[in-house]
């Protein structure tokens, strides 16, 4: 109940801000925030397949005490 | 919600070390609009999220280099659209916390020539792409007009209303005259939020 009412007061809150700017304004600006958005993904998606590829490729590390410490 | 990712006005001012006033102002002028209450009847305060202690850093550091309030608050819509298109994407996306994540590329905001806003977005060291531009001019003329005379309506020029793809980008590259940038990436890791 109490979620309820605090996200309809956040709706509230975000058409007020939106009313402020003019229609053509906001069709710009959200186009820009759909632009970054997707490139956002993009770049994460590259960032985790780089990291699985440096992953395969990485040889294992040595035990510490291989070759006979004392 | 957790009890501590809400602040109150004194404590978001003591984070971000600034005098309460300065952000009473960007909440009068609905640049940062508090996400968990505002203070709109007797007895009632503002109680502002994480994503809010974003917005403000963003905009006081916009604010240091004279922008007007009339253009960080477009700024601050295109940073909450990004969000709301991301938590689509991206389950788990919320800024400002995705931001500061050690995978998380560098999301800029960059003023060119004093007129044009851009956004751009790309890991360092890589060139990064470009979104906008974002004509200061109308912005000023609306806010001009706001609670005044005339209907405050603003024509954008087509080449601006038709979305970043036909932007000449070349000219921001070549920085004509000159550009201010500010990483909100940045703005975001350096935030005291878990104190």
């Amino acid at each position: 109940m109490l979620q309820g009412k605090s996200a309809a007061a956040s709706a509230k809150r975000a058409e007020a801000r939106e009313s402020n700017l003019d229609e053509g304004h906001r069709e710009l600006l959200d186009h820009i925030a759909v632009g970054l958005a997707e490139e956002y993904v993009r770049l994460m998606e590259a960032a985790a397949e780089n990291e699985a590829r440096c992953a395969k490729t990485r040889p294992m590390a040595p035990p510490q005490n291989a070759g006979g410490g004392r | 919600m957790r009890k501590e990712d809400r602040f109150t006005l004194t404590e978001t001012a003591r984070r971000l070390r600034v005098p309460q006033h300065r952000l009473i102002h960007l909440c009068e002028k609905e640049a940062v609009i508090p996400d968990l209450g505002d203070a709109s009847g007797r007895g009632s305060s503002r109680l502002f999220s994480r994503r809010n202690l974003l917005e403000f850093a963003v905009a006081l550091r916009l604010r240091d280099m004279m922008l007007p309030v009339a253009a960080i608050r477009a700024l601050l819509y295109v940073l909450r659209a990004f969000e709301a298109r991301l938590e689509q994407d991206l389950p788990g996306f919320a800024l400002p916390d995705s931001l500061r994540g050690p995978r998380a590329p560098d999301l800029r905001i960059v003023v060119a020539d004093g007129r044009t806003i851009f956004f751009s977005l790309g890991r360092s060291g890589e060139k990064a792409k470009v979104f906008g531009g974002i004509p200061l001019a109308p912005l000023m003329e609306k806010e001009a007009t706001r609670g005044g005379a005339g209907s405050g309506r603003v024509r954008f020029p087509k080449a601006v209303r038709q979305g970043h793809r036909t932007i000449r980008v070349e000219a921001l590259e070549g920085g004509r005259f000159g550009r201010l940038e500010l990483s909100v990436t940045a703005i975001a890791r350096d935030l005291a939020l878990d104190e």
